[in-house]
């Protein structure tokens, strides 16, 4: 199941480039809001694992309703 | 109201700043951690962007009305990549100029496009050509130079190089655009059809450049019509760079980059639409504070501790209510 899956994110390449943009989105959202810095790269942080988690959530999602298909 | 901690020093001018150039405005609030931040993400995905898009993902184009054989184009996604600032600005000229060059074209002049360009470098093929020698048809470079006449609709030249095998040659040339004899591409524009015919029947493929520009004009000896050369002069930077394309070009990048072209577009999009969040964290500061006001474990916990107290004190208050009913 987990390699079938890696093997599936691995041919859709194009998923890939969704991190470094999560990473960035996150990085300035969070700069936006507050000025410590420990409390930026924190809920930046936080904020990058929604971000991925959703997306790795519908992905799955998605998969299994096109398992069939 | 803005934590008094923060200096913002001149606000509008900081935000000018961090909108010129992502991370400047903070640089010089002096908060040199968000200046990093946002220069970094911010520009690191932009030019990504442009990357993954070769350097034409970036372009604005606004036309007032469908030209012949064009679609109208306006480019929304601009309004969102034009927030990087800097990087992104030169294409408004751009647009300008380019479309000052339609109107021009409209209108037959095309004052001073010859002159100021064609006295360059030239690759391509010369065809038909008899000067004494056997019939000449093959790849030749050398230099083009203009003559008497190099302005409007008309070219007169010369043409001094050598074939590949190192053969020399010198030539006249003449051309007239509204004859067919002479046929330039674009002056600005951010990639152009530079397929030469003879590529089109043996490949099939069609070659686009951006700092390239197709020339092809009529080969002389004095007047009478000795052939064509067909080729690419240079296009300057300034002429390319975040040039307007049309129709025929966007079709050959999407099919040549296909997703990652729009990968691209999204890429530069956001960028753009990031550094919105950072202008405005220079001119009013942090949206939710300084950031140690309540912190957000200190504030679960409490939260939790509460509800906890809570429910310990709920049997107590209740065994008091059933004591004071019976």
């Amino acid at each position: 199941m987990i390699s079938s899956l890696l093997l599936l994110a691995a041919a859709q390449n194009t998923m890939w480039y969704v991190l470094p943009l999560a990473g960035a989105i996150s990085l300035v959202y969070s700069a936006s809001r507050y000025e410590l810095t420990e409390r930026i790269l924190r809920r930046a942080l936080r904020l990058f694992l929604t971000i991925t988690g959703f997306m790795l959530a519908v992905f799955v999602i998605l998969w299994l309703l096109s398992a069939n298909l | 109201m803005t934590d008094p901690r923060i200096k913002l020093r001149n606000p509008v001018l900081a935000a000018l700043l961090a909108f010129l150039f992502p991370g400047a405005g903070h640089a010089y609030q002096r908060r040199y951690f968000k200046a990093a931040i946002y220069s970094v993400c911010v520009l690191g995905i932009y030019f990504w962007g442009c990357s993954l898009g070769e350097a034409k993902a970036v372009h604005f184009r606004w036309d007032e009305h469908a030209e012949d054989g064009q679609s109208r184009q306006r480019t929304f996604g601009y309004l969102a990549q034009v927030g990087v600032g800097l990087p992104a600005l030169p294409a408004v000229a751009q647009q300008l100029r380019y479309s000052n060059q339609r109107d021009a074209e409209g209108s037959d002049q095309q004052r001073g496009e010859i002159l100021e360009e064609i006295d360059s470098e030239f690759t391509g093929r010369l065809n038909h050509v008899e000067m004494g020698h056997p019939e000449i048809t093959g790849r030749v470079s050398g230099v083009i130079r203009v003559g008497d006449y190099g302005y409007g609709t008309e070219f007169e030249g010369t043409f001094t190089g050598q074939t590949t095998d190192g053969n020399p040659l010198q030539f006249d040339l003449l051309g007239s655009r509204n004859s067919g004899s002479l046929q330039l591409g674009d002056r600005i524009t951010g990639l152009d059809n530079v397929t030469m015919s003879e590529l089109v029947l043996e490949q099939q493929e069609l070659d686009f450049a951006g700092d390239r520009r197709r020339f092809f004009v009529r080969v002389v000896d004095k007047t009478t019509d000795l052939g064509m050369i067909e080729g690419t002069i240079p296009r300057p930077f300034y002429n390319h760079y975040l040039a307007p394309l049309d129709d025929e070009s966007l079709q050959y990048l999407n099919g040549k980059l296909g997703k990652q072209y729009e990968l691209a577009l999204v890429y530069t999009w956001i960028a753009g639409l990031l550094n919105i969040l950072a202008v405005w964290d220079a001119f009013q500061g942090p949206a939710y504070g300084y950031g140690d006001e309540e912190p957000e474990e200190e504030s679960d916990e409490k939260s939790s501790k509460k509800a906890e107290s809570a429910d310990a004190d709920a049997p107590e208050a209740a065994t008091a209510a059933a004591g004071a009913t019976s």
